[in-house]
């Protein structure tokens, strides 16, 4: 093993606090004190395990195969996120990413409708709509679907 | 003698010169499948994250784990995978903005490219979870 030497020119530390807002995590939760050593470390795969890689259960649609950079106003970033945390407030955890790409997929669907619809009724989700999402999560994503329906989202 | 005293004398002991001591670590949490469950190439990612952490704090060290989660939104179904815990020590000063950002930006996209619902890590005593909010506009 070869010495190791980092030259790198180094800034001032930062802090927990800073660390968590430039990540934009969570709120950060204490372990209490972890023994630096191999074992232990490896022990934190159990005790957070549970928390840390593949947080599922959100509607997800297995037929979104790409991931786009979507330019947008940040009002209506905004309102993506506030329509998920709607959602969520129903036990749905969805995220504003979600919501948009939705939106999108259902609002092209929209642009083949004939004559366009007026009044409140145009803000619930049409009935032509014929949302396919993949077999493996087509129930969560109707049920996401109904929610939205129900809860007049857009 | 406290255990920093103890640490310097030990490590003086051995013959090491120039003791510096590396009190704070950094763990980061490598899968090996999407949120979906569906394999991703782990290993690939494995070795960046051990790559990025070396070039940052001088080394890293990989260990394969294995655990469970319970995913409460789908009938408490038990979702289990293999992943790598990659750990690095450090002094209290490597960990500035340039450090930061760095790993910040790879778990990015990470997150955003194996499709995690979030991406973890262990740094200063803490648990901290990333949610893909904050990664998923990424551009390909």
């Amino acid at each position: 093993m070869s010495k190791s030497k980092n030259r790198r020119k180094k800034g001032p530390p930062l802090s927990l606090e800073e660390t968590v807002k430039l990540f934009g995590a969570k709120s950060p939760v204490p372990l209490g004190h972890i023994s630096p050593d191999p074992l232990t470390v490896h022990v934190l795969a159990t005790q957070v395990g549970r928390r840390l890689v593949s947080q599922g259960g959100r509607p997800t649609d297995k037929s979104w195969d790409v991931t786009r950079k979507v330019p947008m106003k940040s009002a209506t970033w905004d309102e993506c996120k506030r329509r998920a945390e709607a959602l969520g407030e129903e036990g749905r955890r969805v995220a504003a990413g979600q919501v948009a790409a939705m939106a999108l997929e259902i609002g092209l669907r929209r642009l083949d409708l004939q004559p366009p619809r007026r009044g409140s009724a145009a803000l619930a989700l049409p009935s032509g709509i014929d949302y396919e999402p993949e077999p493996d999560s087509k129930e969560e994503a109707e049920e996401l679907c109904a929610a939205v329906e129900a809860g007049g989202v857009w | 003698m406290g255990d920093e005293g103890d640490a310097v004398q030990f490590a003086a002991w051995l013959g090491v010169e120039d003791v510096k001591l590396k009190r704070e670590f950094l763990a980061v949490f490598v899968p090996s499948r999407t949120r979906d469950g569906d394999s991703i190439d782990h290993q690939r990612w494995r070795n960046e994250t051990v790559r990025l952490m070396s070039g940052l704090f001088g080394g890293a060290t990989s260990l394969a784990a294995y655990g469970g989660w319970l995913d409460e939104e789908r009938n408490d179904e038990i979702k289990e995978e293999g992943v790598s815990i990659v750990w690095s020590f450090y002094e209290r000063e490597e960990w500035d903005e340039e450090a930061a950002t760095q790993v910040r930006d790879f778990v990015y996209r990470m997150g955003g490219e194996t499709k995690q619902g979030a991406v973890g890590l262990v740094l200063m005593g803490h648990y901290i979870e990333i949610p893909d909010t904050a990664y998923e506009q990424i551009e390909e």
